[in-house]
């Protein structure tokens, strides 16, 4: 599976001619939808992953829009998001899953988790289906949720900080999708700026 | 429904349109219209005021019918959700009143209203046994039965527009509270046009054990229903109130526009059961809304089967610490049918749940949505919310579409949305069919299985009605 580091503009559209991996290039923008990703499947046989990941710092904004769009039988997509929110920054995603009445025998799932680190955040989710074609399986998950104290206390135990064991939960976080990422310079350019 | 029954109902079968011709020959029958006063199609100010008059109300109240009036005038039809273009509002029936005084004796009962009630298989000995059955004959209740056991407790369950009569205290307090007629076009409408309807008053601690119970019905042709209904459950109570409609089938749209308000206060526990079959020509537009105090629970059961359009997302605003609130909820859009249906949790105080479950299937090119929303205001720290959509597809020419909204404006909330949409597992059916099962059999079994979490949740006789509608609509629906 080849992987692209994608360019999110106001209305960027992507189509699938092989199986791909597309990495987003998801930045702090003020909030508003104009990042925003087309993934179309016109071509039989071909997967696709869309992987987007995000830490937002204090007061920082960020709006996000993805679409995997499928036309034709026999293909799959796995769309994942993951975003950290530290203090009163906020995120707004839409995540459309859309399946043409001859797209059968299609796979997709979307994945959208917010870890919310700070106080004061704000976080708008939208996982959306529209579904045409019967012989389809689709689905999606979206969670919003603080750091696990019991996952805290046990780091905490062993000796770190509470800073230090929170940094490791968020880093644990947003690896477990970053690791997904195949090629090897793609992945260490987004770990670079995300720090982690 | 009896074996007997449904081979009859076989044999009628046409090749035309099967499931259209079981429906019509279940609910599809039509008393002659019997009105002592219809209005004129078309609605303006002086049916307004003519409604009012006929029901002697307070001015406040024509006050309140013809803002609404107003506001429904100048409010758009809704953009999103179903199809609302085909509505002509000034092709509508607005009022009409079956008969000239509600009845308390069984005995007064028009004999025609009665074989209405004998067609949708009421069965007269249950009737008795419920604690009061309420049944609306177009726009007005006409048979109004009241136990003594609930009068007794002080539980008060009549219609809606004696009670504005009786005791205008609430509403003067609660009426149009919950659910302000700017809120939207159809509750704008209903607020202009109300009648019928119950209102329930359960005083505080009592405990309702049997479900109160309203069978109404739509019989005029191109006849609106606009009925109102306001719950008050004060303190500690609880209740469980349940409403199931059957209607039969005309060519010429209806629109059925209810607004329900229910307010729950401090540690009472509500559930609302709602079944509802429409037949394929109604626009089924309602609002229902509740508040939900301190510790209080509000759980809505929300059956959505027939209608042309369904437009209905029961909502709870969660205003007390601790405050639980809940929606189950099924839709079936077959044929020509759209169920755009859902929940809204609305989160204004901490420490706040909310769960929904939605379940929906779609056939015979039928579309199901669901439309949710989970909002978590600033001030409501540890709230949490749970929602789970699964769809089922029966075949490639069916469509289901998930539009949840989650908007969380605090730092501390759990919330978790999930959603599915698939088909009946080849291996599953085919599983059923080699233990001897037909492949209408196995589909039944699956959907009945599908649904089961909710359908459990219902009073038995709505349960097993449900799964007989079910297993009607789902004949011959295979090929």
């Amino acid at each position: 599976m080849k992987t692209e580091f994608i360019k999110l503009g106001e209305n960027t559209k992507v189509k699938v001619s092989e199986d791909t991996q597309f990495v987003l290039d998801v930045k702090a923008n003020g909030g508003d939808l104009n990042q925003s990703i087309d993934v179309v499947f016109e071509k039989s046989g071909v997967s696709a992953e869309i992987i987007g990941v995000f830490k937002l710092l204090g007061g920082e904004e960020i709006g996000l829009r993805t679409s995997a769009i499928h036309k034709v039988p026999n293909t799959q997509c796995f769309t994942h998001i993951k975003g950290v929110l530290m203090d009163k920054s906020s995120s707004n995603y839409v995540g459309k899953i859309i399946i043409e009445k001859d797209a059968q025998q299609t796979s997709s799932y979307l994945e959208d988790n917010i870890l919310v680190v700070g106080e004061g955040t704000n976080n708008i989710s939208q996982p959306i289906l529209e579904i045409e074609a019967d012989d389809v399986r689709a689905s999606h998950g979206a969670t919003t949720g603080r750091i696990n104290k019991d996952q805290l206390f046990y780091l905490q135990s062993r000796g770190l900080s509470e800073e230090e064991a929170q940094e490791v939960i968020i880093e644990g976080f947003l690896n477990s999708l970053l690791n997904r990422i195949q090629d090897e310079t793609i992945r260490n350019k987004v770990k670079e700026r995300l720090n982690v | 429904m009896g074996k007997r029954q449904l081979e009859e109902k076989k044999e009628k079968t046409t090749k035309k349109d099967p499931l259209d011709t079981d429906y019509k020959t279940k609910y599809g029958f039509s008393d002659p219209e019997k009105h002592v006063f219809k209005a004129q199609k078309g609605l303006n100010e002086d049916l307004v005021r003519q409604i009012s008059k006929m029901k002697d109300e307070p001015e406040w109240m024509l006050e309140f019918r013809l803002k609404s009036l107003e506001i429904f005038n100048r409010k758009p039809n809704p953009t999103w959700g179903g199809d609302l273009s085909k509505i002509d509002y000034d092709d509508i029936y607005y009022y009409a009143k079956p008969s000239e005084k509600a009845e308390r004796d069984w005995e007064d009962v028009p004999a025609d209203v009665k074989d209405t009630f004998e067609k949708l298989g009421v069965p007269q000995a249950e009737r008795e046994f419920l604690a009061g059955v309420k049944a609306q004959y177009d726009s007005e209740v006409i048979y109004d039965s009241l136990r003594d056991e609930l009068s007794d407790e002080g539980i008060i369950f009549m219609s809606t527009d004696d009670a504005l009569k009786a005791y205008p205290e609430y509403f003067k307090e609660y009426f149009g509270k919950i659910i302000s007629p700017t809120d939207n076009k159809f509750a704008a409408l209903n607020s202009a046009v109300w009648s019928g309807g119950s209102f329930v008053y359960i005083p505080e601690g009592a405990k309702v054990s049997r479900p109160l119970q309203a069978y109404f019905r739509i019989n005029a042709e191109k006849m609106g229903q606009f009925e109102r209904t306001l719950i008050i459950a004060e303190k500690g109570s609880y209740a469980h109130y349940v409403e199931g409609c059957t209607a039969p089938v005309y060519s010429a749209d209806a629109l059925h526009a209810a607004v329900v308000e229910v307010i729950i206060k401090p540690e009472a526990r509500f559930r609302y059961t709602t079944i509802q079959n429409w037949s394929g020509d109604v626009y089924n537009l309602v609002t229902k809304r509740a508040r939900v105090e301190e510790n209080a629970v509000m759980e809505w059961v929300d059956g959505n089967l027939g209608s042309k359009l369904t437009m209905k997302y029961p909502s709870c605003l969660l205003v007390g610490e601790g405050a639980h609130g809940e929606v189950l909820s099924i839709a079936y859009a077959n044929s020509g049918q759209h169920q755009d249906a859902g929940a809204k949790m609305v989160h204004t105080a901490s420490n706040t749940s909310s769960s929904i479950v939605s379940k929906s299937i779609s056939l015979g090119g039928g579309r199901s949505s669901y439309r949710g929303l989970v909002s978590v205001s600033p001030l409501a720290k540890n709230v949490k919310s749970r929602v789970e959509c699964d769809a089922l597809i029966l075949d490639s020419e069916s469509a289901s579409d998930t539009f949840p909204v989650m908007d969380i404006k605090e730092s501390s909330a759990n919330i978790e949305h999930e959603a599915t949409v698939s088909k009946i597992g080849e291996e599953k059916l085919f599983y059923l069919m080699s233990r001897g099962l037909t492949e209408n059999e196995a589909m039944g079994l699956m959907v009945s299985g599908f649904i089961e979490p909710i359908v459990k949740e219902l009073p038995l006789e709505y349960a097993v009605e449900l799964n007989r509608l079910i297993e009607l609509e789902m004949e011959g629906s295979v090929g």
